[in-house]
């Protein structure tokens, strides 16, 4: 029995020994023509895609600069005054009420 | 079935692919085509991708040409390209088969669980075929350096001198993988025969 399997096992090893290298199909050369031209059309693409990503940002830069106008400084000193105008809101001096 | 392919190794060769001459390459594909599809196809068992993979091989070697180091023979390089993405391809098939349970719960195609226990080598006599798909089926299960070595070297008929080059390792290192492979595969197929009596 364990000879049996001992024999199947070597005989096994072996299918390999004196077989023919596998052959690609007819025409194998000018499918991969085919492959680098299509290969070749779609690099190509990306690359102008890429360009052409690059191009709209700059685009869109440019514009946002050229029409960028920076918001008016707000001088908060002079909002405080106009807020105490407004509301009629005396300053009132917390030291001077502790020394009364 | 290692064959002298001299002309491919010397310098003059390299710079007429360097140059893009289409008719060198033309010769190039033609002298490696079977070479490099035999080491696909015993990796993958399946003719449709080995092809598939062997056309990868070769838009590579067109696209990449310019960075062959002449250190190593242009031969090696197409077979070293050829091995990384057998293996490469092997180790996606895995995931593929690893998420194919998920993918079929919102009805994938069952192709991404493809079986490929019953390939049959074209290259194996008619009497072997079946030991051989018992052998391919074991060689599955092996470490993926030993499988590689052990294809490369019984398969595609290359020396141990010539698998150390293509995989970078010494002549000792292929020795040793040879070694373990054909011991766990004696296991394998010891498993097996036992399981089938």
């Amino acid at each position: 029995m364990k000879n049996e399997i001992n024999d199947k096992v070597e005989k096994t090893l072996a299918a390999f020994d004196n077989m023919e290298r596998a052959e690609v199909e007819p025409f194998f050369y000018t499918r991969l023509q085919g492959r680098l031209e299509s290969d070749s059309k779609s690099i190509a693409i990306q690359r102008k895609f890429a360009w052409a990503t690059v191009v709209a940002i700059l685009i869109l830069n440019s514009l946002f600069y050229a029409f960028y106008e920076p918001v008016e400084e707000i001088n908060t000193d002079e909002v405080i005054v106009q807020m105490y105008d407004e509301y009629n809101i005396e300053q009132i001096d917390l030291l001077e009420e502790v020394g009364d | 079935m290692s064959e002298n392919t001299s002309f491919f190794d010397t310098q003059e060769a390299i710079n007429q692919l360097k140059a893009g001459d289409e008719a060198t390459f033309k010769d190039l594909v033609l002298k490696f085509q079977n070479k490099v599809f035999n080491v696909c196809v015993g990796m993958l068992k399946n003719s449709e991708e080995a092809e598939d993979l062997a056309q990868e091989v070769f838009v590579e070697v067109f696209r990449n040409i310019d960075q062959f180091n002449a250190d190593a023979k242009l031969s090696t390089w197409i077979y070293r390209i050829a091995v990384n993405k057998s293996l490469e391809h092997i180790r996606y098939n895995r995931r593929q088969k690893r998420f194919a349970w998920l993918t079929s719960l919102f009805g994938a195609d069952e192709d991404l669980a493809r079986n490929y226990s019953d390939f049959y080598h074209p290259g194996v006599a008619l009497e072997n075929k079946e030991t051989a798909k018992i052998l391919h089926n074991a060689i599955d299960k092996l470490a993926e350096n030993q499988r590689a070595a052990f294809v490369m070297h019984k398969m595609e008929g290359l020396s141990y001198q010539e698998v150390a080059d293509i995989m970078q390792l010494s002549l000792s290192s292929v020795e040793s993988l040879m070694h373990r492979a054909k011991k766990r595969l004696r296991e394998l197929l010891n498993d097996f025969y036992k399981n089938d009596n």
